[in-house]
């Protein structure tokens, strides 16, 4: 499986980025399109930290190759998944961007000098990694369009991230996947206050936020699957056809466990379909790493 | 223009390997973007591409997608003893791998290989073989030596010979692996600058000489200059300009 590090001029960052792509590149069959999964980083972290604190290269190589062994043997192909290849995608790349520490909202970047939006004083990282992104990667790389086969997911930082983007154009993505996601409220700006966490000074987050309020839903992942669940009502379409596969799961010992189940009861009482498990574990990569092989599992 | 670093696992090479990617940054045309293999030389690895050249300034002047491997020192030959079979690799693996993995041309007239130095040779050589393959090549300060001596194992490493063999058909069964009916298909365009205060000047007056002789259309200049990166990064708007056809009216001048 390939390891690839692209940089790439980027309009909705208004700079150069990073991000690291893992392609199953060798295997590729001719015409073949890869299901894509958006993998967010956590707060402090870079494009890197996936591949440097977990497994994922080496699950995903072994995934990839049930899904090629699944694929060339037609006995088992028939047997297994009781249809012939029907043209669905089945190997996985996986696509890890850079988010800052901005939440995958648009932040402020630098200073000011007036000029038009995007020109030194802002990273755009929702734009970013939900538009640009997707759109950019699927031109450069052979990965499928089909919102079924597009899924973001991440850790705390892009646990939120993935779950909050991931709902909010669920247009391109089919499955939502947050770990141990800081699913941060008024509250938690008020009381979570610890010295010299810079990502815990109300200030930072009110900046990240752009505010935060109870009634609040322009970042906030319950308001945007309430509303999501509305607009399919008002359209008369089964709900899970815009609704992505929405799963997150978090740690026992995790301080963010609480608004996790808050989520999930939030969830539960308007009826969102949804999975969310917990396990043993803190906000620590080895929980993580049991989560990315949920969510490979899963996706 | 985007950069990717790539790294992966080669048939070819029986390792993992890595190159250097420039992809264009506009959309991607119907048939895909024209595609370069540019090969480096003795000495140095896909980085050189990067670090002394400015190969980024035609990449984007041009919209074509560069791609730059790492060659190692084996004259992008074939070494069977060491399972490291660098011409097929170059050749069949990487253009398939590259067309499969990025949106690419498949045509003929889109698809080219060049280098410089042990990378010119190779350059050539690899258009003579895989020619269904690539439209055009180009050679920078080309390492050619007319000397059986220097290819004593057989690897192929001769460019001469290589020509010689082309030309009397002795290849004719490579041609047809993978490209049947290919030894019907006419040998790449060529292009080959060299310095006049080159040590590999004169192999490559020869090769001049010898393409002549079989009356093959090529783009041969020399230029004052040595076998450094000035006289390369120099040559380049020239190498992409032959690319681009707009020399073809000059071939055999």
């Amino acid at each position: 499986m390939a390891i690839m590090k692209f940089d790439i001029p980027s309009e909705t960052m208004g700079r150069q980025v990073t991000f690291e792509a893992l392609v199953p590149a060798e295997s590729l069959r001719e015409g073949e399109k890869l299901k894509t999964l958006y993998l967010l980083h956590g707060v402090q972290g870079s494009y890197i930290n996936w591949i440097t604190c977990t497994n994922i290269y080496r699950l995903l190589g072994t995934r990839n190759l049930r899904a090629s062994n699944l694929r060339t043997d037609g006995v088992h192909t028939r047997s297994l998944c009781g249809q012939d290849d029907a043209g669905e995608a089945v190997k996985l790349a996986v696509i890890m961007p850079s988010g800052g520490n901005g939440f995958y909202h648009p932040i402020p970047a630098g200073p000011d000098w007036g000029r038009q939006p995007n020109m030194g004083h802002q990273h755009d990282y929702e734009a970013f990694i939900a538009r640009e992104l997707v759109e950019k990667t699927r031109q450069m790389l052979p990965l499928s369009r089909r919102r079924e086969d597009t899924g973001i997911a991440g850790l705390s930082m892009g646990g939120y991230g993935a779950l909050y983007l991931g709902i909010k154009y669920s247009d391109t993505f089919g499955f939502a996947g947050g770990l141990s996601s800081a699913l941060l409220t008024q509250r938690t700006r008020d009381e979570n206050f610890v010295e010299g966490a810079f990502f815990r000074q109300p200030e930072f987050l009110d900046l990240v936020f752009g505010g935060f309020d109870e009634n609040r839903i322009q970042n906030d992942v319950f308001a945007n699957a309430l509303i999501l669940k509305h607009n399919a009502g008002t359209a008369g379409v089964p709900l899970a056809e815009t609704l992505p596969e929405i799963y997150f799961a978090c740690g026992e010992q995790d301080p963010l466990l609480e608004l996790n189940q808050k989520l999930d009861e939030d969830l539960s009482r308007v009826e969102i379909p949804h999975t969310f498990e917990t396990h043993a574990g803190a906000h620590e990569w080895a929980f993580w790493e049991w989560g990315i092989e949920r969510i490979l599992e899963r996706f | 223009m985007s950069l990717i670093q790539m790294d992966f696992s080669s048939t070819a090479l029986q390792r993992f390997t890595t190159m250097e990617v420039f992809l264009p940054d506009i959309p991607v045309p119907e048939k895909g973007f024209r595609s370069l293999y540019f090969l480096h030389g003795y000495h140095g690895n896909h980085t050189d591409m990067l670090r002394r050249l400015n190969l980024l300034k035609y990449a984007e002047q041009n919209d074509i997608a560069i791609f730059m491997p790492d060659g190692d020192n084996a004259y992008y030959a074939d070494f069977p003893e060491r399972a490291e079979y660098y011409h097929q690799y170059i050749g069949e693996e990487l253009v398939q791998l590259t067309r499969r993995t990025f949106p690419l041309s498949r045509e003929r007239e889109d698809t080219y290989v060049a280098g410089i130095s042990m990378g010119g040779g190779g350059a050539l050589r690899l258009g003579f073989s895989y020619a269904g393959t690539f439209g055009r090549t180009a050679a920078l300060s080309g390492y050619m030596v007319e000397n059986e001596a220097f290819d004593p194992v057989g690897h192929g490493t001769n460019a001469f010979k290589a020509l010689d063999d082309v030309m009397m058909g002795r290849q004719a069964s490579l041609f047809s692996f993978g490209f049947p009916g290919a030894a019907l298909v006419e040998l790449p365009k060529m292009y080959l600058t060299v310095g006049q205060e080159d040590v590999v000047l004169e192999g490559n007056r020869q090769f001049h000489r010898s393409l002549r002789m079989y009356d093959l259309p090529h783009v041969y200049r020399e230029y004052p200059g040595e076998h450094n990166w000035d006289f390369w990064n120099d040559r380049l708007g020239e190498m992409f300009d032959f690319l681009n056809g707009r020399l073809d009216s000059l071939e055999e001048e």
